[in-house]
């Protein structure tokens, strides 16, 4: 049972040079109790994506397409849509200082969607919010409802946020970068968080993020993004055994190895030149210099003539595994 | 510290000690105060990339500071090349920072948005003395090649520069006085894996090929692994684990280095299942301010395998015992390896 259906999602903005594709005809769906997570690099779209889902784009820019989460998102009137915002569909910002009202203690801002949602005073209100509050792990009586967001660290503020998100207990969670700004270890917390507030409520999550690392371990589905279009998607287990398309593969060979495969046979040689990391050559298109082909064909190790004059399908390569590239690499080596 | 090792090394921190004075909380009572640097020492010498890990606030950014003579340190000497930094009169000090340069955090801040990128880059010359104009020009051309960029960008503007060229903006001034240390503070944050990438290879090709000296200050634990040959791991103002960096990281002995290589996330959707044990990890700011100097381990209270030792007395950086440690049975002459705990892993292990 889909609970989330995204067709042919366009959007589109005024250029100098005419109208642009900010999104290419995003497809995919999502279902109830799953994660599905986003990773491309910055400029791709991947916010935008989350923007047009909840509504939230800039004046500037118009989506087309459908986003059927009950009915279709696009074409309700924003009555409406204020109704589901943050009461079926919540999400995470990526940077918890700026999502938080600096003049407001965190008690009344939790307790704001409850009141609008679900119509509840304010002291029942900020009665709920306490006990959202230590579902996060920011153990309340009435003290963490008065507190201020400057007096909470980092790690503590987006725990904040995630409290504001699942106030509501949405069906479908949204969370853009939601560690983005924060140490390992609190990121290891946070994301644990997330995880086990979803599944206890058996809720949808979709986790954006740059780090292939975060999707790999939290994810059950996900999609490779790049210049606005999907270029790889599928089963996250499948798309890490094969990494298909070049874009993914580029983006998963230039982290540095954190874990040294051979520590058990000794030291291996100092570092030196062999030890380069392998990079994509250039860089992400801006979204006005995006080719007519393939986008990444001029960075791309295996392009030839026919990438850059039309954009490639998606080509099936396995169950629900699928890459938008002609020349998509057969192993993981 | 032995005499010869003083001879080759270029950097030398003793004992360096920072504190900041915090704003009072009432008026009559007395200031608190901030140990960002609690006796961190280290030496680096020349060729050689020093990594420093550890979380924000840990005091990373303060050392680099600190090394770079922006702020001077209470107690304990900076030595680089053979000088003690903070004792120098002004006129000595900018003869010594031609040989040590920094790489500032935020390549949109540290660049000077009404500057040409040619008067960016040529700024620290100078530092060099008098020198004509086509000389410098000649200079600046030749850096902006080494870092990969066109001589004619010189004439461009910050804001025409995408992230990862602003990054080498910056490393091309750090690198135009021809300098002995560079101090990245943080080179890559914020850039994208593929930039990122890039950007790396170009400071490894760079030190390869001008014999420099990183001392490279990150909170990613595999970009420290990759950059460098050795490194310290801070908490709290103080390292606690030190040593070369592939020993370091797969024999890691610190509870605190062992709780930060477990959290950082692997792209293998195969790990998934297991359970990353991470235990509640109390704000690492306020616990500076509450412990009393010299008392205590700074990571008791984050740490799994404290006793009451470790609350009362904070240990000391020693040596692992060489030989008698899992993984070291190859190599018994290994002894760079320091770790300030009562109960390293390995003491754990071999129990």
């Amino acid at each position: 049972m889909n609970l989330l259906t995204v067709n042919n999602l366009t959007v589109s903005t005024e250029h100098q040079s005419g109208s642009i594709n900010i999104l290419d005809n995003l497809n995919f769906n999502l279902e109830r109790g799953k994660s599905l997570g986003v990773v491309g690099e910055s400029g791709c779209g991947k916010s935008m994506m989350a923007f047009a889902i909840m509504g939230l784009l800039p004046d500037n820019m118009t989506a087309s397409g459908e986003v059927q989460f009950g009915g279709n998102l696009l074409s309700l009137p924003e009555k409406e849509l204020c109704q589901i915002r943050g009461n079926k569909i919540s999400m995470v910002f990526q940077e918890p200082m700026s999502a938080l009202n600096p003049v407001l203690p965190i008690g009344f801002q939790v307790a704001e969607s409850l009141r609008l949602h679900k119509n509840l005073s304010l002291h029942q209100a900020q009665q709920q919010a306490s006990k959202v509050l230590e579902r996060v792990g920011l153990p309340s009586q009435q003290y963490a409802l008065s507190l201020y967001p400057h007096q909470l660290s980092g790690g503590q503020r987006q725990r904040v946020v995630i409290a504001i998100a699942m106030a509501c207990k949405p069906e479908l969670i949204i969370a853009d970068e939601p560690t983005t700004a924060l140490d390992v270890t609190i990121q290891a917390q946070i994301l644990a968080l997330i995880a086990e507030l979803v599944f206890e409520e058996n809720m949808s999550l979709i986790l954006i993020t740059h780090d292939l690392g975060v999707v790999a371990e939290n994810t059950d589905q996900m999609l490779v993004m790049y210049a606005g279009r999907i270029v790889e998607r599928g089963p996250t287990n499948k798309v890490f055994e094969r990494l298909a398309h070049p874009y993914t593969r580029g983006l998963f060979a230039s982290i540095p190895e954190s874990e040294n495969p051979n520590a058990e046979q000794g030291l291996q040689a100092e570092y030196s030149l062999t030890n380069r990391l392998s990079t994509i050559p250039g860089r992400v298109p801006e979204f006005w210099e995006r080719s007519k082909g393939c986008s990444f064909a001029d960075r791309c190790p295996r392009a030839q003539a026919n990438c850059s004059l039309e954009v490639p399908a998606e080509i099936q390569l396995g169950a629900g595994h699928t890459s938008a590239c002609f020349f998509p690499f057969e192993q993981k080596v | 510290m032995n005499q010869e090792k003083t001879e080759t090394s270029l950097l030398q921190i003793r004992k360096v000690v920072r504190e900041y004075i915090l704003p009072r909380q009432q008026l009559f009572s007395p200031a608190k105060r901030f140990r960002a640097l609690d006796g961190v020492s280290l030496t680096v010498n020349s060729g050689e990339s020093f990594g420093i890990v550890g979380e924000s606030g840990c005091g990373k950014s303060t050392l680099a500071r600190t090394v770079m003579a922006l702020e001077a340190p209470q107690s304990g000497e900076i030595c680089f090349q053979g000088e003690i930094l903070h004792s120098l009169k002004a006129e000595d000090l900018r003869r010594v920072r031609r040989g040590l340069q920094m790489i500032f955090q935020d390549p949109y801040g540290s660049l000077d948005p009404r500057q040409s990128v040619g008067k960016i880059v040529a700024e620290p010359l100078s530092l060099l003395g008098e020198m004509t104009h086509e000389k410098r020009s000649e200079m600046v051309a030749e850096t902006l090649e080494n870092v990969g960029l066109s001589p004619n960008d010189a004439v461009k503007f910050p804001h025409e520069f995408s992230g990862g060229q602003r990054r080498r903006i910056a490393i091309a001034r750090a690198l135009i006085t021809r300098p002995a240390l560079i101090v990245a503070d943080e080179p890559v944050s914020a850039l994208d894996v593929s930039v990122q990438a890039q950007v790396l290879n170009l400071m490894m090709d760079l030190r390869d090929r001008h014999g420099l000296a990183y001392l490279f200050i990150s909170h990613d634990l595999s970009i420290v692994r990759h950059m460098t040959t050795k490194v310290a791991v801070m908490y709290a103002g103080r390292i606690v684990e030190t040593g070369p960096t592939q020993k370091l990281f797969d024999h890691a002995q610190h509870p605190y280095t062992r709780a930060l290589l477990a959290a950082v996330p692997r792209p293998d959707p195969t790990r998934k299942p297991q359970k990353r044990a991470i235990n509640s990890l109390p704000n690492m700011l306020n616990y500076n301010l509450e412990t009393e100097t010299g008392r205590g381990c700074a990571y008791a209270s984050r740490c799994p395998l404290v006793e009451d030792k470790c609350r009362n007395s904070s240990p000391e950086l020693q040596n692992i015992q060489a030989g008698a440690l899992a993984g070291f049975e190859n190599n018994p002459q290994e002894i760079d390896h320091k770790v300030a705990c009562y109960k390293p892993y390995a003491a754990l292990v071999s129990n």
